[in-house]
């Protein structure tokens, strides 16, 4: 009876625990195996927003997003990440315009090790700006900063703006020296690769082995 | 032929395997993803409540009155949005005839303890919370009989009960004084 008691305890522990890490801002992921990114949480507005912390801003409002961007990838390469903001439409335009937005890369998850900071986030004449270089496996926390200045007045009241964040990934092969990612038992695909490989050895033996019988009875 | 078919199994198998390795050495990609992320800016929402001391509805078409008479009207305020804001009323007297004035016609019983009149608005002295309605503006309406004589006789006198609000969030004020709150509209 213990047992089961410590049991749904442990459950629910985890539950909790499961639920905090998700409800920490927004996420990029990017799938280095399948060549997507997956956005979360998404929001009523949109099933990719990250910006769950920036709703119902208020004029005076100091808010920070956090996004934390992520090299899902299971395959050994180190990618050049590039991200490139854009008003979805003029009323967003009209609207976002007014707050004033600053973006900055952390290096307090844990993971700063993983990532290597372009150093300025100017954008080229396209657009893009280079965030850094983010090896599989890694992560690294992006933070909007946004300021509602107190002038903003009642004609912005209730106002939605739609903002487009795309990322542009590069992928380059993995150098001797650079970082690896802390083991957490998931290696990927990887593994697949090496069993399929191991069965694959093994059937070459086997039928060598039924050429050589073959040979032997003839 | 049984040797041809063995050959060409394990020649099969050596293409699946270097198909498995080739997997990890082609070429490298580059992927493009677009989120669509929103910012939206709140709003500040509130509802006049009007009753009678039965806890009905203050009908809407109004309701018949004699000098002298009490007209229970209770009028409160109540915050319906997101938001803390301070809150001012003021009341707007009329009447359907040119030749007449509607002004001193009424006696309000509004509470100075919760209502600090300036500039003919009544302020909320305190913030009015998501969700909270705020104290009685007035509970009743005194019709003034030495001002309302034979000559409102068939007239219509009307009461109007004007609600502003303003953001207490990134808007301190001291003491109280709502009234020197940042961003309350011209009058």
């Amino acid at each position: 009876m213990k047992r089961i008691f410590v049991f749904i305890t442990s459950v629910i522990i985890l539950v909790l625990s499961t639920s905090a890490v998700y409800a920490e801002g927004g996420r990029v992921t990017y799938n280095g195996d399948s060549r997507e990114y997956i956005f979360a949480p998404g929001s009523d507005y949109s099933p990719t927003d990250l910006f769950s912390d920036l709703k119902g801003v208020m004029p005076g409002d100091k808010r920070s997003q956090k996004i934390t961007v992520r090299n899902d990838s299971s395959k050994e390469v180190k990618t050049k990440i590039w991200l490139r903001s854009e008003y979805a439409d003029e009323s967003s335009a009209d609207f976002l315009s007014k707050l004033q937005m600053s973006l900055s890369v952390g290096n307090d998850n844990g993971q700063a090790y993983m990532f290597s900071p372009s150093g300025s986030l100017t954008p080229d004449n396209d657009g893009w700006i280079l965030l850094g270089l983010l090896y599989s496996g890694g992560e690294v926390d992006l933070t909007l900063d946004l300021y509602v200045p107190t002038e903003l007045d009642n004609s912005y009241m209730d106002r939605i703006g739609f903002v487009d964040w795309t990322f542009k990934t590069e992928e380059f092969p993995k150098e001797p020296d650079d970082p690896v990612p802390p083991k957490t038992g998931d290696t990927g695909s990887v593994d697949y690769l090496i069993i399929a490989a191991a069965a694959a050895l093994m059937v070459l033996f086997i039928a060598a082995f039924g050429v050589r019988k073959i040979k032997e009875k003839q | 032929m049984r040797k041809f078919k063995i050959r060409l199994a394990v020649i099969s198998v050596i293409a699946v395997l270097i198909s498995l390795f080739m997997q990890e050495t082609i070429a490298y990609y580059s992927t493009i993803g677009k989120s669509e992320n929103v910012i939206t800016s709140g709003n500040l929402k509130m509802m006049i409540h009007e009753k009678t001391d039965q806890g009905t509805e203050f009908p809407s078409e109004g309701v018949y009155i004699m000098p002298g008479d009490i007209v229970s009207k209770a009028v409160t305020v109540e915050n319906i949005c997101e938001h803390p804001f301070y809150l001012r009323v003021r009341v707007v007297f009329g009447v359907n005839s040119e030749a007449l004035s509607a002004e001193d016609c009424f006696k309000l019983n509004i509470s100075e303890d919760n209502w600090q009149l300036v500039d003919g608005w009544y302020y909320y002295r305190s913030v009015l919370q998501p969700g909270e309605t705020s104290p009685l503006v007035f509970s009743h309406v005194e019709i003034i009989g030495d001002k309302v004589d034979k000559s409102y006789i068939g007239k219509t006198l009307t009461l109007t009960v004007d609600a502003q609000a303003v953001q207490s969030e990134n808007n301190p004020v001291s003491g109280g004084e709502t009234f020197r709150a940042a961003g309350w509209p011209e009058a």
